[in-house]
């Protein structure tokens, strides 16, 4: 496992979205060409990546991609 | 009353790192009768390259929360990132089997989501090719691209073929003649089937291959002597438009190849002004292309 697909994994376990809105300038991007600062996807519904976060519990996928101890080595 | 109505799957990149894609798909729409319909919630397909290879009832569950949402809203999925599209109709697929599904639902159990197999996953093309038709979308141009273009399909439209709705898939032109349509002139260049480089995990951890790759796509356009190259899938347009100027960087090169998704084109046959499209926020200038069709940024 590649560190940055764990990365990835990771990013998908925290938002829902693998390539996530992570800096203000992508929310400035898409308000220019007149959407939302946010798109109607887990980034505008919190229970959303609840439910995301959900499915990895049952699947043990967080174990699999080491999120825990990933966050606690600061590796995230 | 619209015609055609789907539920829009919009996935991570085109939201989160190339609206424009997005802005342009929302305007060109309802002048062919579409109406896109919001898939509220709706979170990463999941990427086939990486979650799937780590944990396949991860990426199916995952898979079949996004297609449950579809299903709430009672109609398909119009999707436009080939990825994303690989691995929705993968799913429909898998989910067909009834043990499956069964694994599957019991692990979306809490999420308030269960998919029943009522619907399916169509990309663009699909949509455009077959739903609405070259006829009807030939009616909506006011203002022809005469111009000369490399078309770009990319990997998982097509493949693997098995679970796709084009039958054979050697020699596909359907997006050749969607470009057509608009007025375009469908240059070949050599290695046109050739992968971009940017999937299946490769960019985000071997960044040096895929540019490679990617330059090699760039070198045999400009062999072509083409205006502008044309895409139907997000990451394929990232890995062209940011890929061109990192490989330019990292090679030396100076490929100034302007990169389009094709409802970007579309709406700019339609009258839309390259502004609407988002040309402006390219990371190759779209500059010599629209000077081409007598427009500017």
């Amino acid at each position: 496992m590649r560190p940055e697909h764990q990365g990835v994994s990771h990013k998908l376990i925290e938002t829902g979205h693998a390539v996530p809105i992570d800096d203000p300038k992508w929310s400035k991007m898409r308000e220019e060409l007149g959407l939302d600062p946010l798109p109607p996807t887990v980034h505008s519904y919190p229970k959303a990546v609840k439910e995301i976060q959900h499915i990895i519990k049952q699947t043990g996928f967080d174990k699999l991609v080491n999120y825990k101890e990933s966050k606690k080595d600061g590796k995230t | 009353m619209v015609k055609h109505r789907y539920s829009f799957f919009l996935g991570c990149v085109i939201p989160n790192r190339l609206p424009q894609i997005e802005a342009a798909t929302r305007l060109i729409a309802p002048k062919l009768d579409i109406e896109l319909v919001e898939m509220k919630g709706a979170s990463c397909c999941p990427a086939p390259g990486v979650i799937k290879s780590f944990d396949k009832d991860t990426w199916l569950s995952i898979t079949a929360r996004n297609l449950a949402i579809a299903e709430e809203n009672g109609l398909d999925i119009l999707v436009l990132c080939n990825g994303c599209y690989g691995t929705l109709i993968a799913g429909v697929h898998d989910l067909k089997d009834p043990v499956t599904l069964k694994r599957i639902n019991k692990i979306l159990k809490g999420t308030g989501h269960q998919f029943q197999g009522r619907i399916t996953a169509k990309h663009l093309v699909e949509v455009l090719y077959n739903d609405i038709g070259k006829e009807a979308i030939e009616e909506t141009v006011v203002n022809p691209i005469d111009a000369r273009f490399a078309i770009h399909i990319g990997c998982h439209l097509l493949k693997p073929s098995d679970i796709r709705p084009w039958g054979v898939v050697e020699d596909f032109t359907l997006v050749d003649e969607l470009v057509e349509t608009l007025g375009g002139t469908i240059v070949d260049y050599k290695l046109k089937d050739m992968c971009c480089g940017a999937g299946g995990g490769l960019r985000s951890a071997e960044l040096e291959v895929s540019l490679d790759m990617v330059r090699e796509k760039l070198e045999a356009m400009k062999q072509a002597k083409i205006d502008a190259m044309v895409n139907v899938c997000n990451f394929c347009h990232l890995q062209f438009d940011l890929g061109q100027m990192q490989a330019n960087k990292h090679f030396g090169t100076d490929y100034q190849i302007p990169v389009l998704y094709y409802t970007q084109l579309l709406g700019l046959a339609q009258g839309f002004t390259p502004k609407q499209m988002g040309l402006d926020k390219h990371y190759i200038s779209v500059a010599p292309f629209l000077e081409k069709i007598g427009m500017s940024v």
